[in-house]
Formats: structure tokens, C-alpha cells, sequence
């Protein structure tokens, strides 16, 4: 590959990543298995760059080879890797797509709405997301059974997906969760 | 189910903890509705973005900071840098590669290798893509090589040309110590607190994720960022400076660690010309590394000396502001080299300079007067997109890494010195000259060179009076041995000349000790004016020839051999010709000419029913050794020097320059 074409690999692929690797994670459960995937994505992309036309979106391209890669990672080690359906992994595929023009504006929508988080959901947050602590242990530091985590965990998603399409849709801008 | 249940579902997934029905389920959801999906994706999406944030947002903000004249804290990531670069300064640099993990596991996966080995001791091997990298692995890239590498986490990586790394990875990061060469990365976004760490002796830069490249040459590193920030540390005096996007940095000891715009100068800006700062160049004050010396479009008189020296990563660059042609410095009416005037127009005799974009006419003082000289300690020279027009002579360089790109040479020579007026006369270890037209030399010859290595690609040296291209023996003390390549050039003699009558390209006929080393001719088209004119001419040296992929035409006499023995395939020539007994499979010869698109017009371009057409099968007598692919490098070569010349093994390429020129 030419030097320019790396280049031009580098950013596109630079770019793309973050999306690549969002939907690899909403396919690929286990998270180990994600990273193997997506590193492979990135192998077989810049390996078959030559054939890449600049004149398509580089994204849908790139999402195209990760499609193939996941399909053969499950095919190599089982549903570890993937544990859809080969059509639902396509039709995700479309859905990731599809919604990748939200990112910026959802991202802003959820810190608002992480702000208003009050009592056991900020915990919830804290504990699972930036301590990074498996169900168990925050059930333990919280007192809870585990299945009384997954619950609130489950409510704590649905109210926060809520708040952000008000916020997107601005038909509330204020909402306690 | 109910929209509660399914994102139970999809919670757990997100969690990890859907079992196997619950998958099903999840898919079975999923199928039935484009809504569904979306909200999954969604709700995928809101996931990542919270194991993306690296503080709650809603942490408390921090206290007020007491009044009073404080010195403004340095960011988090400056200060990490800095003392990180204070660790380093004071003798434990290698603190971070001299762990020994009870595993080794992979750091990352060789997506692309060319001339580039792993270094471990009595483990020394070529790499090639698919291959693993473990931590402490010291690797090598070659000239002309490059080794690309992806970390698990996205993040790409490349050594290119000429450069040592060794590769690290500990809880903190990633690590890279980067001991010579140039790096470029695309980190993907690092988790807090533990940042990728490119390291060289002179500085410490620090990456969440970004674009960027490091190069370290000479003593002195050069970060560059091209999306996201980085943190750069000096390591002798744990100074830091953030650079943005767009920016790069250099560390070198004794200068001001500062960002700089992207093709800013790393010194200071001289514009010159009438209505500015600085109306002649003589006015300017002393040049220091990477200043940049602007010209103004017009006409200026005079004749300079530079005399100080720039750097690898800070060259003194004196440019034209405009496009070529329109910045003069015009020689007429001085008195060049009487007394304390300098020979040429610019008498280049430091280190590491760029000259861009300028016109140099009229240097005359009866033969010897030129227009540009490079002597005492010029290197590194680069000379680009200039013109030397109607001087005596055009270049004089004993320059040890000259390289000259783009550059007109037209018109030059003088009565006064005959057969001494050469537009270019190379002196120096090592000379590339890409892209320029030198042409019209009324006294000399077009390139008279004494380099040890020489290369010449994608140029037209045409009409000069005394032949076209003089190889003589090496500057002294460098040896007799050295190569020459010439690759995808037009050269082409003139009919009448009054000068010598059969030069064309010619080695070995100055007066010292017999040149050895390999003339490499590949895709070349050679038009001789005059049937006298004999292509290749190594009577007079020891110089082996190797020759593929050219036309010889008007003229038949091809090569007169000395000690060096010539072999060749697929070069067209007249089918007259005497062919010497080591060119085989040449390309058969339909007509007389080789099917010009106008032989009488000069358009050497080939025509469709041209027999040169596609009848160039190249082979691997050119294979690079170390890397497996085609090239021709040569033990001799600069590092200014590339390999990018021969056609692709095994596909066909039309014979002639347009085959393999760019």
C-alpha cells in the first residue's frame, strides 16, 4: 500500500472506529471477544483498502467488513462471539447506521440527564460505570440481591433512554428520575 | 412481550448476564420491528457513552482556589508528561522496559511489513503481517520500509523508514520508545489515567487518543498532531507543552519547547521584499535553525552566502512566496567571483537548508560563475521547484545528500569555459534528482557527477553540447565503488552538436582511479540526434550495467563495454542495431521506430499499436533483498533515496520512461 493510502486508511478508519466498535459491541456480547473482532475488522480494512471506493461512505464500507468478521468469528469459536442471528446481526448493522447521526446530540442529552439522577440511580451509575463493578459486588455494596440490581439497573436504562428522546424530541426539558 | 421486558432483556445483555433463552428471546424481539432495534441500538449506545465518561458529571464542582497570585496549575496530563520526563532526565528511562511479565502477552498484530525485523537477541527475523508483538520486542524498519501494527484496543500504528522501536506495555499504557525514525499513530481513545507514552531520549509524549507522529532524528524529536492533543516533555529539563491538533512541537535541547502551527516555522519568518519588514536579503540577521526566509515576488540583485546551519527536523528554508518563476535573483551586472564576491548567486556552506521556489538567471562572469554552489559544510541540501536559467554554469555541489526535486536547468554555458559548463556538477557521497528538466546546455554536459551514489528518476535531460550524463570517478577517500540508477527518464541528445559527437551516457572518463560499481538503467527512453551517438559507454570504467525496460532509438550503436559486462531484457531497439551479447528477450522491433506518438515533434509518449506497449514482463533481477519486492536500493543509497521504480513482478508495463514514471 502506498504511503498516501495509509494516510487516507488511518484517518478514515480513525473516524469510523468508534461506530465499528459500538456495533461490534451490540453484537458481541462478551467483551474480550469484541476486541478480538474489532482488531480483526481493522486488519482485514486496511488489508483490503485498495479495493475501497472513496466515492462510497468509508463507514457503510467498513460496517460491511465487520459484518463478515463477525460472522466468521462465530463460525471459528462459536456464539461467543455472536449470539444473534445472522439476519438480526444485519439488520443491526442498518439500525447502528442509521442512528450514528445522533451520537453527538444523544451524548449531550445523556449528561443532562445524568445530572438530574438522584439517590440509588446515581449509585447505580457510579458503581456500574465508573468503578466498574460486576453485579455481586455492587449488590453487596448496596445491600440488594443481585437479582434486585439487574431490576434497577434494567429501570435506570429505560428512564434514562426516555430522558434523552424527551430532551432530543424537547418536549421536556426538566424530568426527575 | 411488553416494552419493560424487553429492555430487561437487553439490560442484562448489556450486563452480560442474558442466559441463553433470554438471547433468543432478545432476538426474537429484535426481527419483529424495526423500532425494536432501534431502541436496542440506542440503548447500546447510551451504554458506551457511560463506560466512556471518566467522571460522573454530576461530581461536585471543585472548591474555589484562596485568592491571591498563584501560578496557573499545569494540566493533569502536562504534569503527568513532565514528570515523567524528570524520571527520565534523571537516568531511569528504562524503567518502564525493564519489567519482566510473568506473561508476555501479545501487544499487538502486524497488519503490514515491508523491510522490517524483530530484533531479540539471537532471535532476528524478518516480520510479515498476522504476526504477534510482546512486550520488550525491539523492531526494525528498514530505508524504503515500514511496519504497521494494531493494538487490540483499534489503536494503528507505523514505523516508517529508517527507524528503531522498541515496544512496552505495562497497567499504566502503552509504551513505546521510539529510538530513531518516525512514528505515526491513530490512537484510539486511552481509559483514563492510563495514556499510550511515546518516549525518545529527548522527549515524552503523552496520548489519549489521537493523530499523530513523533520523528526523531539527530538528537532532536519532533511531535506532530494532526487530530485530538497530546502532552510533549523534554526529558533534560522536564518542560512541558500541549499540543493540539494542527500543531507540532520539537524538543531539542537549548530551545524554546513551544507549539507551533502545522507548516509554521519552528524559528522565526522573514518576509523580504519592498513594503516589507525586510527589504534585500542582505538585510537579514543572522539565520538560526528552522527560520524560514520568505521572498516576496520581483527581482532582487545580489549574490549570498549561508553560512549557518539548520537542523534534520529545523532546516533554514529560503523560499519564493509566489509560485515559481516570479522571484528573481539575478546575477547581472555583478562581478562573481572577483574578490569577496561569491561564485554563484547562492553559496550555500552550511547544513540542512531548503531552497523552494526561485529563479536564479544571468550568473556570468565569462565560465565559472553559477548559479547555485553547496561547499564546505553544506548537506542535506534540498533544492525544489527552482529554476537556474542562462547562468554559466547551473549547480555545483559537493553536497554528501543532495537531493534535487523539480527543478529547471535550461540555457547555461559559456564559450569561455567549453566543455566545462555542465548544468549540474556533483561532487558530493550521494545525489537524487526527481522530476527536473535540464536542457540546452550550449558548453557542457546536461549531469557531470562524481557521486558515489546517483540517482536520476522521472527526469528530461535533453540537448546538451557535450553529452548528457558524465559519470567519473568518486569524490576521494569514498572509494572507487558506488551505484547509478536512472529510472523512468527521457533523455535525448541533439543533432549538430559541436561538442563531442557520440557522448551520451558515459562513465569512468575523468582522470582518476577506475570507477567500479552498477549502472542500473530500468524503463528509460533514449533519443539519439545523431547516429554517431553510442547510449551507454563504459569503456573507461569498470561499471557493470544492468538494463531493462528501455528504448534505445536513433541510433544503433547501444553500448561500448569496458571491464563491466551489460545484461538486459525487454529494451526495444532499432532493428539495425548492434546488440551487445548480454541484452536478451528485447521487445521485437515491428517497425524501425519504437511508435512515438510524434518522433519529429518530440512526443515520445507511445501511440496504442507501439510494439512497447505492455511488453515489459518485469522480473525479479531487482527484487530488494531484504524486503522481498521490487525496487532497486543500493548499498550507496541516501536516505533521501526511494525504491519505488520498477514495475509490479510479473505484470506487464510498456518499455520506456512513461512505464514507470509517476
Amino acid at each position: 500500500m502506498r504511503d498516501e493510502d495509509h494516510d487516507r486508511f488511518l484517518r478514515a478508519w480513525t473516524q469510523a472506529q468508534p461506530a465499528i466498535a459500538g456495533y461490534v459491541a451490540a453484537v458481541v456480547q462478551d467483551a474480550h471477544a469484541a476486541d478480538d473482532v474489532l482488531q480483526n475488522v481493522a486488519v482485514a480494512a486496511l488489508r483490503r483498502f485498495p479495493e475501497y471506493d472513496a466515492s462510497r461512505p468509508f463507514i457503510a464500507w467498513a460496517m460491511g467488513i465487520a459484518k463478515i468478521e463477525i460472522l466468521t468469528a462465530r463460525r471459528d469459536q462459536g456464539r461467543t462471539a455472536a449470539r444473534f442471528r445472522d439476519a438480526t446481526i444485519d439488520a443491526l448493522a442498518a439500525a447502528w447506521e442509521e442512528s450514528l447521526g445522533e451520537t453527538e446530540a444523544r451524548q449531550q442529552a445523556l449528561g443532562e440527564c445524568l445530572r438530574q439522577l438522584v439517590g440509588r440511580n446515581r449509585e447505580l451509575v457510579t458503581l456500574r460505570y465508573h468503578q466498574d463493578l460486576p453485579l455481586e459486588e455492587i449488590a453487596a455494596r448496596l445491600r440488594m440481591t443481585s437479582v434486585a440490581v439487574r431490576v434497577a439497573l434494567s429501570r435506570l436504562r429505560s428512564a434514562l433512554h426516555s430522558c434523552i428522546q424527551r430532551r432530543l424530541a424537547a418536549e421536556s426539558p426538566s424530568h426527575d428520575l | 412481550m411488553t416494552s419493560d421486558d424487553a429492555d430487561a432483556l437487553v439490560s442484562d445483555h448489556l450486563d452480560g448476564v442474558l442466559d441463553a433463552p433470554g438471547v433468543e428471546r432478545l432476538d426474537a424481539w429484535l426481527a419483529e420491528d424495526a423500532e425494536h432495534r432501534r431502541r436496542y441500538v440506542r440503548m447500546v449506545m447510551d451504554h458506551r457513552a457511560l463506560l466512556g465518561r471518566r467522571a460522573p458529571p454530576f461530581a461536585q464542582p471543585a472548591r474555589a482556589r484562596p485568592s491571591g497570585r498563584r501560578r496557573p496549575a499545569m494540566p493533569r496530563q502536562l504534569r503527568a508528561a513532565a514528570v515523567l520526563a524528570a524520571c527520565l532526565s534523571v537516568g531511569v528511562a528504562g524503567w518502564w522496559l525493564s519489567r519482566q511479565p510473568g506473561q508476555r502477552p501479545i501487544l499487538a498484530t502486524v497488519s503490514a511489513a515491508s523491510q522490517a525485523i524483530i530484533d531479540q537477541g539471537q532471535d532476528r527475523h524478518p516480520l510479515h503481517a498476522g504476526e504477534a508483538l510482546m512486550p520488550g520486542n525491539r523492531v526494525l524498519v528498514e530505508r524504503d520500509g515500514q511496519l504497521a501494527f494494531t493494538y487490540p484496543d483499534g489503536t494503528a500504528m507505523r514505523l516508517v523508514g529508517e527507524s528503531q522501536a522498541v515496544l512496552a506495555d505495562d497497567q499504566a499504557g502503552k509504551r513505546i520508545r521510539l529510538e530513531l525514525g518516525r512514528l505515526e499513530a491513530v490512537v484510539s481513545p486511552q481509559p483514563a489515567g492510563h495514556p499510550a507514552i511515546i518516549a525518545t531520549a529527548d522527549g515524552i509524549t503523552t496520548v489519549l487518543g489521537t493523530i499523530l507522529a513523533v520523528t526523531r532524528v539527530a538528537g532532536e524529536t519532533r511531535t506532530e498532531v494532526t487530530r485530538g492533543q497530546v502532552s510533549l516533555a523534554r526529558t533534560d529539563d522536564a518542560r512541558a507543552v500541549r499540543i493540539a491538533a494542527g500543531e507540532y512541537a520539537i524538543a531539542a535541547p537549548g530551545e524554546p519547547l513551544i507549539a507551533h502551527a502545522i507548516g509554521s516555522a519552528s524559528g522565526a519568518t522573514y518576509a523580504v521584499g519592498a513594503g516589507q519588514p525586510y527589504a534585500t536579503l542582505d538585510a537579514l540577521p543572522p539565520l538560526r535553525p528552522g527560520d524560514i526566509v520568505e521572498l516576496r515576488p520581483g527581482t532582487y540583485g545580489g549574490a549570498h552566502r549561508w553560512t549557518a546551519s539548520g537542523t534534520a527536523l529545523r532546516p533554514i528554508t529560503i523560499r519564493g512566496a509566489a509560485q515559481h518563476g516570479s522571484t528573481i535573483i539575478d546575477g547581472t551586472g555583478l562581478a562573481l567571483g572577483i574578490g569577496a564576491m561569491p561564485h554563484a548567486l547562492f553559496d550555500i556552506l552550511g547544513a540542512h537548508y531548503r531552497i523552494e521556489n526561485l529563479e536564479f538567471a544571468h550568473a556570468r562572469n565569462g565560465g565559472t560563475a553559477t548559479g547555485i554552489i553547496c561547499s564546505g559544510g553544506a548537506a542535506h541540501t534540498i533544492l525544489k521547484a527552482c529554476r537556474i536559467l542562462q547562468c554559466d554554469k547551473g549547480i555545483d555541489a559537493t553536497d554528501d545528500d543532495l537531493s534535487i526535486d523539480g527543478c529547471e536547468v535550461g540555457w547555461c554555458g559559456d564559450a569561455g569555459n567549453d566543455g566545462f559548463c555542465h548544468g549540474l556538477l556533483l561532487s558530493g557521497a550521494a545525489c537524487v534528482i526527481r522530476h527536473c528538466d535540464i536542457h540546452d546546455l550550449t558548453h557542457g554536459q546536461g549531469i557531470k557527477s562524481r557521486c558515489l551514489h546517483l540517482e536520476i528518476r522521472a527526469c528530461r535531460i535533453a540537448d546538451a553540447e557535450d553529452g548528457e550524463i558524465g559519470i567519473v570517478e568518486p569524490p576521494p577517500g569514498t572509494g572507487t565503488g558506488g551505484d547509478v540508477i536512472l529510472a523512468g527518464n527521457l533523455v535525448v541528445s541533439k543533432a549538430g552538436r559541436h561538442g563531442n559527437q557520440s557522448r551520451f551516457i558515459e562513465t569512468g572518463s575523468g582522470p582518476g582511479p577506475r570507477r567500479s560499481g552498477t549502472l542500473v538503467l530500468i524503463g528509460n527512453t533514449l533519443v539519439a540526434g545523431d547516429p554517431r551517438i553510442v547510449f551507454i559507454s563504459t569503456a573507461n570504467s569498470a561499471m557493470r550495467t544492468l538494463a531493462d525496460g528501455n528504448i534505445f532509438v536513433g541510433s544503433d550503436r547501444i553500448a561500448a563495454l569496458g571491464e563491466g559486462a551489460l545484461s538486459g531484457r525487454w529494451n526495444w531497439a532499432p532493428p539495425t542495431a548492434t546488440l551487445p551479447t548480454g541484452l536478451l528477450d528485447g521487445v521485437a522491433p515491428h517497425t524501425p521506430v519504437p511508435g512515438f506518438a510524434d518522433l519529429a515533434g518530440r512526443d515520445f509518449h507511445l501511440r496504442a499499436d507501439s510494439p512497447c506497449r505492455a511488453a515489459w514482463v518485469s522480473d525479479d533481477r531487482f527484487l530488494n533483498e531484504a524486503s522481498g519486492e521490487p525496487g532497486v536500493v543500493s548499498a550507496s543509497a541516501p536516505a533521501s533515496a526511494s525504491a519505488a521504480t520498477v514495475p509490479t513482478l510479473g505484470r506487464r508495463s510498456d518499455v520506456g520512461a512513461y512505464g514507470v514514471r509517476p
